[in-house]
């Protein structure tokens, strides 16, 4: 409860409150990709040889794929030579210690509410910073490593666990899935690779915080996640990202694997800038998020709270092969102002008695547009498969869009499938009965919108559902009366 | 290529009819087929690739070679015809009916109304466009050739479109049957009916559209039916796809509706190879409804798509759907239905919901429930389920003394009775409810 | 001794069409007021008013609300300010519980009078004490807010908002209305506890049945917009006897 009064004073505040841009020394190469440069940034990161080539197989397919135009959004066409594909901060060492860390980003992490040592101490999560390309700080590591979890950078995986990564990177999004996926695959700069051993239960959330920090660089995340037999891990991602100009790119791609009897839960907060009132601006989220279900009686849960970005483009997945798996996608989208979204999840039933949960709550505001695109895909192999949908729209003001497209196709006779899809509004009357106890129409707005996406909202973690709430509300400013 | 194949068909078809025209090529009829020609070419023959068309496969058999289809017709009999259309003679019996055979209106094969009742049926032409402001406002605007690549094939080569006309403020009580017959006794036949229905203002109809098939050839039969309801009318439209087995329809269904009318719909499919139906219908004016029922009892290797939009285009208009299947042997069941709330209508209403039970493993079904809402003051929702039939239910029943294939056909009777009963035509309910329930190896529960 | 509230020929419409047409009523500390008449005589809109609905508009007349000007208040300030109206309809609000929400209308509140939110403890005490007031289960806590209730336990709730927010004037808006005894006696329990000398209250009702478990200082009937007769509580029993048609009459010979 007594989260609700702190959004309420968020919510007095009005312009992106992440706003702002750190100075740190940037080591830049030029615009532009071309075989060159994959191979610039995979030495860069001494990456072994094998890797190089998968980096240049997948350029070589990018070269030949199309960007989707399905999407239910538009935008000016990318230039894909305009962007920066290597960025990192000069001071390359590694740090032992906070106190190592560069004041200024420590002051930026304060900023955003989320200074390490406050996160290091009173909430026990271990942070894998992620500024720009190059991952930073890992703390709680060595607690880690005593159960034998590994927690750290890509590129230190690439390095230090290269079977481990050989064997599951693309296993799960093929390089060759879509064309960001393609482009991410030649060019990621880092990301975090977590291991959990069989049967070890990680006993803290771990959590990586990225930030877009420097001009005219895209963002290229690579995410695996492996989960071993009998195993658990609660994974979290959060993004904000500094008010910027000009469009920026952001192209990750997540991997998550469950082994049988293991369970992984992906928790997202998406606040990458969102433009300005008039469009300018904004980051463009292009994400490709898939998970397996491996093994017998696995589990993977998403959960998302997106209110940021320009335009959002964003379905994680499951593959529900092994028998008894279960796959599950909660999601609160906001757009406001000339945002677009385009999120959603599919769910593959291939295992037997596999079952799926679909909990997707949009809330649009402004001009904007949000759509929800999901696939229930029943096999004909996949006896006894069960899905639940419910897809549902908030509208605030009449100049905003909210769209559902639910594909649902099942080829066995024993599956069960539902979907229900509702829309509603936040009307007058429940307006001015808040107001009447006191409560003006911003709080009032928060408070029926955080009542609205509770479903989900009680999925995350509870420092990251606090976020999620003040969020929520920040995104919605002065979408009413 | 088979696209490339059949568009020189429709290019060659578009060509003789030309020829045949006899000066009124420069007529405005004509130059609507030009234009929609064009259209056709442009948009191609879709694939799976196409959104629209995702599940609709029609390559397999636009490659065939269709003939020029006028001369052929003129053999058909009013023997042939009872024929083909079976018991629905004696159940629409009562009404009136106008016989299409190959594209072209038959008026020695229709029974027509007389001058005085209300009802009239003319045949397209230049004439009636010049001299009737509501036909010339009607035809090809309210299904667009723009809009769907089979309305433009369509209306490039209709050249014999029935315009049926129900006057001010007339209460029919006899159905008027549209019997659309394809001749396939002695070559491949593509055909291209269009109908053009106005309801006037107030004015009442029970519409019935049949499409069938005579003789052992091919026939593709790419129908298009454009209704205006005007205000305060009421139309009912059904359309029973109870064809030869081989039997492949592409129909496009478009109604606009105008202040306080009122457009219901029913589609029922029973039997047939391959049928795409394509509903359309805009709520143009304030206060309008529209119900869509629709169902599919399919078995075999029958494939039955159907797609529906209902455009909400202005306030305060309602909208109920609902669609029902039953897929067993190898048939493949989609439903695509999407609502659409345009900015402006505030304070719609629309629900719509889709329930579809497979009977065997080698069915399947695609469903796509789709709402796209631009405005805040609305209720709307959809619900899809795709499942089997309720075990607890067929359980009950047994436990009653009805052995289990008996249950299971009473219910499965009875999860399609659902929509039938909507239909308010008792003759036409009856008849659909006998063929379901045969379809089904069960009778007609009197509930 | 200054009145909670002064109302001076007040008029007050919905496009267009006027429904208040010379409204004047003095309430003091201490009293509570019924006003009564038959449907659609203007008593619910006298409510919506008071309490700042926008589909309103006042077209003359004054509101003095402790000292100030009530009608240029925004509704939150109102409400801030001491004003609580019992909704005829309350509204259902899916996923906020009913904690959640009075705590938030609570600290509202309370910062407005510059004080302190509650620490999370003594405001669960507190509403505690205060729901027994009109017998309400603890479970309707953590429910969502209205939604699934019963209209009885709704107006319940409305009374036990009332005595969490201790309002200066409370309006009762046809608080009365759909209640089985047992409710009614459990509602008017709440709002006499509630009484003290220095709040007042008004009741609006249709009917005089709850003026027997609340007994009102003043009476007041309204019909066609305008209070045509006041008196003291036998003029409920008066009305109940002989309904609302002799006093149309006579508000008729006066026309």
């Amino acid at each position: 409860m007594a989260q609700d009064s702190a959004i309420l004073d968020e919510v007095v505040q009005n312009d992106y409150k992440y706003g702002f841009t750190t100075d740190i020394e940037q080591d830049l190469l030029p615009k532009g990709l071309s075989e060159d440069v994959v191979r610039f940034i995979s030495e860069k990161k001494q990456e072994p040889e094998w890797m190089l080539a998968w980096r240049l197989k997948a350029y070589q397919q990018w070269l030949k794929m199309k960007e989707p135009a399905w999407p239910n959004v538009t935008y000016p066409k990318i230039d894909f030579q305009e962007i920066i594909y290597w960025a990192s901060p000069k001071k390359k060492e590694s740090l032992n210690s906070l106190d190592e860390v560069d004041p200024e980003l420590l002051a930026t992490f304060a900023k955003l509410g989320i200074p390490l040592e406050e996160q290091k101490f009173l909430t026990g999560v271990a942070v894998d910073v992620v500024l720009d390309s190059v991952s930073i700080k890992t703390t709680f590591q060595d607690k880690l490593a005593e159960l034998g979890i590994i927690f750290c950078p890509m590129s230190e995986a690439i390095r230090e666990h290269p079977e481990l990564v050989k064997q599951y990177i693309g296993s799960v999004v093929p390089t060759n899935d879509n064309f960001y996926s393609a482009l991410n695959s030649a060019v990621f700069s880092d990301g975090s690779f977590v291991y959990i051993p069989k049967g070890v239960r990680c006993p803290i959330e771990l959590s990586t915080y990225f930030r877009i920090n420097a001009r005219n660089t895209g963002q290229f995340e690579r995410t695996l996640i492996v989960a071993d037999e009998g195993s658990y891990v609660s994974y979290l991602e959060g993004c904000t990202a500094p008010q910027r100009d000009e469009n920026q790119l952001h192209a990750a791609v997540v991997e998550l694997v469950a082994h049988t009897d293991a369970e992984i839960k992906y928790s997202t907060v998406q606040n990458w800038y969102p433009g300005d009132k008039e469009g300018k601006g904004g980051i463009f989220n292009f994400v490709t998020k898939r998970g397996i279900c491996q093994g017998d009686r696995s589990k993977i849960s998403w959960t998302q709270v997106e209110t940021g970005s320009a335009i959002t483009w964003k379905y994680p997945s499951v593959i529900l092969k092994g028998d008894h798996s279960i796959g599950e996608f909660y999601s609160v989208a906001v757009t406001n102002h000339l945002q677009q979204a385009d999120t959603g999840t599919k769910m593959m039933h291939i295992g037997k008695n596999t079952r799926s949960r679909i909990v997707s709550k949009g809330i649009s505001a402004g001009n904007s547009q949000n759509s929800y695109r999901g696939l229930v895909k029943v096999l004909k192999v996949a006896e006894g498969a069960r899905n639940f949908s419910q897809c549902d729209s908030l509208l605030i003001g009449d100049a905003c869009g909210a769209h559902t497209f639910p594909y649902l196709e099942v080829a066995n006779k024993t599956a069960t499938v539902e979907h229900e899809a509702t829309t509603s509004k936040i009307g007058e009357d429940i307006l001015f009965y808040c107001n009447q106890r006191g409560i003006d129409t911003e709080s009032a707005v928060a408070l029926i919108v955080n009542g609205y996406a509770r479903e989900v909202l009680n999925q995350l973690p509870m420092e990251f559902a606090v976020e999620a709430q003040k969020l929520l509300a920040i995104s919605l400013e002065g979408s009413v009366g | 290529m088979p696209q490339a194949a059949f568009n020189d068909v429709i290019k060659r078809s578009f060509d003789d009819l030309s020829k045949r025209l006899n000066g009124s090529a420069s007529g405005p009829l004509h130059k609507m087929r030009e234009a929609a020609l064009k259209s056709f070419i442009e948009q191609g023959v879709p694939t799976t690739r196409h959104e629209e068309w995702k599940y609709a496969n029609v390559l397999p058999f636009i490659g065939l070679e269709y003939s020029r289809v006028s001369e052929i017709a003129k053999s058909v009999t009013e023997k042939d015809i009872d024929e083909a259309l079976g018991e629905l003679v004696s159940v629409l019996e009562s009404g009136w009916r106008v016989t299409i055979v190959n594209g072209q209106f038959r008026g020695d094969l229709s029974y027509l109304p007389a001058a005085v009742t209300g009802v009239s049926v003319d045949v397209l032409s230049d004439k009636l466009i010049a001299n009737d402001e509501v036909v010339r406002a009607a035809y090809g605007s309210v299904a667009k050739s723009d809009a769907h690549p089979f309305v433009a094939m369509n209306t490039a080569l209709a050249c014999d479109g029935v315009v049926i006309r129900v006057a001010k403020g007339s209460e029919m009580k006899r159905p008027l049957h549209i019997a659309i017959i394809s001749d396939a006794r002695q070559v491949n036949v593509l055909t291209t009916p269009r109908i053009l229905i106005v309801a006037e203002e107030g004015s009442e109809i029970d519409i019935v559209e049949t499409h069938s098939t005579i003789g052992d050839q091919q026939a593709l039969d790419v129908s298009v039916s454009e209704i205006a309801v005007g205000s305060n009318a009421h139309v009912r439209f059904h359309k029973v796809a109870d064809d030869q087995d081989d039997s492949r329809h592409i129909g496009y269904t478009a109604a606009t509706v105008a202040r306080d009318g009122r457009f219901t719909s029913h589609c029922i499919n029973i039997a047939g190879n391959f049928i795409r139906n394509d509903l359309v219908i805009n709520l143009a004016d304030v206060g309008s409804q529209a119900y869509l029922y629709g169902a599919s009892v399919l078995g075999g290797v029958q494939f039955a798509d159907s797609h529906t939009v209902v455009d909400h285009a202005v306030n305060n208009c309602h909208s109920e759907e609902l669609y029902k299947g039953i897929y067993d042997g190898s048939s493949i069941g989609v439903f695509n239905g999407k609502i659409f709330v345009r900015p402006q209508a505030q304070k719609t209403t629309a629900y719509q919901s889709n329930h579809s039970v497979l009977l065997s493993d080698k069915a399947q079904v695609n469903a796509k429930p789709q709402l796209e809402i631009w405005a805040d003051d609305v209720k709307c929702s959809h619900g899809a389920t795709l499942g089997q039939l309720n075990d607890e239910a067929i359980f009950y029943l047994r436990s009653r003394g009805i052995d289990a294939d008996k249950a299971r056909a009473l219910m499965t009777y009875a999860f399609v009775a659902e929509v039938l009963e909507h239909i308010d035509h008792e003759g036409l309910r009856e008849f659909c409810e006998k063929r379901v329930a045969s379809k089904l190896g069960t009778e007609p529960l009197s509930l | 001794m200054t009145p909670i509230l002064q109302i001076t020929d007040l008029t007050a419409g919905i496009e267009d069409r006027e429904i208040l047409k010379g409204v004047s009523l003095t309430v003091n500390p201490g009293e509570v007021h019924a006003i009564m008449g038959p449907n659609g005589s203007g008593k619910s809109t006298l409510a919506s008013v008071l309490a700042g609905r926008e589909e309103y508009a006042i077209t003359g007349g004054t509101v003095v609300f402790r000292g100030n000007d009530l009608l240029e208040l925004s509704p939150e300030d109102r409400a801030r300010q001491g004003m609580f109206l019992a909704f005829q309809y309350p509204v259902e609000i899916p996923g906020v519980s009913t904690a959640n929400f009075l705590k938030t209308s609570v600290n509202e509140l309370r910062k407005f009078r510059g004080q302190e939110p509650l620490a999370p403890a003594v405001f669960l005490a507190l509403m505690r004490e205060r729901m027994k007031l009109v017998e309400m289960d603890q479970s309707f806590l953590s429910r969502s807010l209205n939604e699934g209730f019963s209209g009885g336990e709704k107006k319940r709730n409305e009374i036990f908002q009332m005595a969490m927010l201790e309002p200066i004037l409370a309006v009762l808006d046809e608080t009365d209305s759909g209640l089985d005894i047992d409710a009614l006696r459990i509602v008017a329990g709440g709002v006499n506890a509630l009484r003290t000398p220095t709040t007042a209250t008004i009741i609006i009702t249709h009917y005089q049945r709850l003026l027997d478990y609340i007994i009102p200082d003043v009476v007041h009937v309204l019909w066609d917009g305008r209070i045509v007769r006041s008196g003291g509580k036998e003029l409920a029993l008066e009305l109940e006897k002989r309904g609302y048609d002799w006093i149309k009459q006579e508000a008729a010979e006066v026309a």
